[in-house]
């Protein structure tokens, strides 16, 4: 099912569109510099459980990068405006890569706001042995052996967003991310400085052959949280959700205590 | 017309089967030998080869800046510039260009520019260039930036140029509080100011504006119509934005040129370095020539449009475009004049040494140059036999 991003928050000249649907308690996905669309299945899926925002980053849905989005804190800042401004507590967060960067920045800065963070494959951490992958100089196959370890999966990604308003809308987002994450490249100063702020229960999930965070990365995040677990799985790449769905959701339904 | 000798001063000893080793590009991913003795003796070669250009009344001779490759071995151009000053004793020496956005502070530029003014006693023309994507990957500035950082740097060489006193500048990239440039250019009220550039609207409307009237300049790697319509944009840009008419010495052209005694004479003898030049030196993946955000995201879509495998080009197929002047005497000087009269070009900076061309070849080539094309249309010129 394509998702349809309605809704519009503003503060300001800033703001962004999001989807959202079902009830309970407020559940946030904020996704990865690959764009929204790969979350569509666990938008539907959670929203039997809980109230499920998914934000479409400015940037990322097919816009130009507006000015005043200039760092990942940006769209951590506004997130935390609109939780609040929407009367939200208790909040779980699902961040993927770029995405589970926003959702660390947003935890230094509110840790009291949230209930259960799942950072997946996340940004933003300074590893002490070894580097993120330099994504910008991949072509596009080597992109998709980097990210994902299944041949089903890489060829599907091969083949996406062929049209030219897809291409358009995948270019916009390339844009935004090299704003967001060029220099320090795939670094978040602040959150390395104030993780241990994060003293909300936190799960990661890593692919173990994820080729743009290594998998070492998840051990050094998940060692400085005093209430953290690191789920590593087995071949798999950037992208545990699609390559790995049957062990990701086990792992986070039983975090979020989903009933089912 | 004035004549610059354009060079790009390659590490002319490259491994043509890079590509068997999986490489795929000279750029970054080089894993080729690498001499410091043969390294040296290019330096030598080149610096030579330069200085007797300047001995056969060139109107100078022109360098520019390009990072970890084998293409060419100035990834600091001001050094070379510095080398040239103390050689080059009659003609102009041309930076074209250096990368402003690439530094941390431009004023370091203006600095060296101002030296390299005063020592050349006020022969020296700046260029001033975004730098091309693939050195955003190797300065790790984000790309994003290019633009918005070029026209800062810009303003802040020129405020630190113009202003005689202590300047403040409070940019979104550079900000200074306590710099007066000390030694002041030697050239009044700075060296002349060239723009080699792409063919970027917006750059050509900014560089033409009357407050500016920057040389534009075309470098070699695009076709003769394209090059041409370039060049008459700026034009139009001069007359119809800005209102007065664009003069010869605000067009440049810097065209790879070889001249033997006959037409096929001269084809056999570039052919194996103009390829070298088109096919191995200047290979490059669109990753490392386009980061993110160095052209607007509409061009991304085109220029990442799968196309049919072009293969090699030959020399032929590089010639039918015009992108060359290669030829005997009267073909180069026919080729020379159609620029000049079709465009109204001012500057054409032949590029006399290319691929892994011999010494004795680039020497023969200058002097048969000097004497066949460049002495003829100055006197073409003299004589007023053609309009300018």
């Amino acid at each position: 099912m394509a998702l349809k991003f309605e809704d519009k928050f503003a503060f300001g000249d800033m703001g962004f569109s999001y989807a959202r649907k079902g009830k309970g308690s407020p559940l946030l996905i904020l996704h990865g510099a690959g764009g929204p669309d790969m979350w569509a299945g666990e938008f539907e899926r959670l929203s039997e459980h809980f109230d499920v925002i998914l934000p479409n980053h400015p940037g990322f849905d097919g816009s130009r990068c507006p000015d005043w989005l200039e760092a990942v804190e940006d769209l951590a800042y506004l997130y935390l405006v609109a939780l609040s401004a929407w009367g939200l507590r208790d909040v779980r967060v699902v961040g993927h890569s770029l995405g589970g960067w926003i959702a660390g920045e947003m935890a230094i800065r509110s840790p009291q706001i949230f209930h259960r963070l799942v950072l997946v494959a996340p940004g933003g951490i300074r590893g002490t042995d070894g580097f993120a992958g330099n994504n910008f100089v991949w072509s596009k196959e080597e992109t998709a052996e980097q990210l994902f370890q299944s041949d089903d999966l890489r060829q599907m990604f091969l083949a996406a967003n062929s049209d030219e308003a897809h291409a358009l809308t995948l270019h916009r987002s390339r844009e935004t991310t090299a704003r967001l994450v060029w220099s320090p490249r795939w670094i978040g100063p602040a959150l390395n400085k104030w993780v241990r702020r994060i003293d909300t229960p936190t799960l990661f999930i890593w692919g173990k052959q994820d080729g743009l965070f290594p998998v070492a990365f998840g051990r050094e995040f998940s060692s400085l949280l005093p209430d953290s677990e690191l789920i590593e799985l087995d071949d798999c790449g950037h992208v545990p959700h699609l390559e790995r769905p049957g062990e990701y959701r086990a792992a986070i339904d039983e975090f979020l205590e989903v009933s089912s | 017309m004035k004549f610059h000798v354009f060079h790009f001063l390659p590490y002319a000893d490259i491994d043509l089967k890079f590509r068997e080793k999986g490489q795929k590009t000279l750029w970054m991913f080089h894993k080729h030998r690498f001499d410091p003795e043969t390294c040296a003796d290019f330096y030598d070669t080149y610096l030579d080869e330069l200085s007797y250009a300047d001995e056969l009344g060139y109107d100078g001779v022109c360098v520019n800046e390009h990072h970890q490759t084998p293409h060419s071995l100035m990834p600091a151009p001001n050094v070379l510039a510095g080398a040239l000053s103390q050689r080059i004793k009659r003609g102009r020496i041309s930076i074209l260009g250096r990368a402003l956005p690439l530094v941390p502070n431009p004023l370091s530029i203006a600095e060296e520019w101002a030296m390299l003014d005063n020592l050349t006693r006020g022969r020296l023309n700046v260029g001033m260039v975004r730098g091309i994507g693939i050195e955003y990957h190797s300065s790790n500035v984000n790309p994003v930036e290019s633009n918005r950082r070029f026209y800062e740097a810009h303003d802040l060489i020129k405020l630190s140029w113009t202003e005689d006193d202590m300047i403040s500048f409070q940019g979104k990239y550079y900000e200074c509080r306590h710099f007066s440039l000390f030694p002041r250019p030697y050239q009044d009220p700075h060296p002349p100011i060239w723009i080699p550039s792409g063919g970027n609207p917006q750059m050509i409307e900014w560089a033409a504006h009357p407050d500016r009237r920057y040389t534009y300049l075309q470098f070699f790697n695009s076709p003769y119509q394209q090059i041409k319509a370039n060049l008459l944009a700026y034009k139009k840009a001069a007359r119809e934005v800005h209102g007065y008419e664009a003069q010869p010495e605000q067009l440049g052209w810097a065209v790879p040129t070889f001249v033997a005694r006959t037409d096929k004479e001269a084809i056999d003898l570039a052919r194996p370095h103009l390829e070298t030049l088109f096919n191995d030196f200047m290979a490059m993946t669109p990753e490392l020539l386009f980061p993110p955000g160095y052209v607007p995201a509409e061009a991304m879509v085109q220029i990442m449009k799968p196309r049919p495998g072009a293969g090699r080009r030959t020399i032929e197929s590089i010639m039918e475009l015009g992108m060359v002047h290669i030829g005997s005497p009267e073909t180069v000087r026919r080729q020379a004049r159609m620029a000049r009269d079709e465009i109204g070009l001012g500057h054409l900076l032949p590029m006399m040494h290319f691929g892994m061309m011999p010494t004795d070849m680039t020497r023969e080539n200058l002097r048969l140059y000097a004497d066949e094309v460049m002495a003829p249309l100055r006197e073409e010129a003299a004589l007023d036999v053609v309009p300018a």
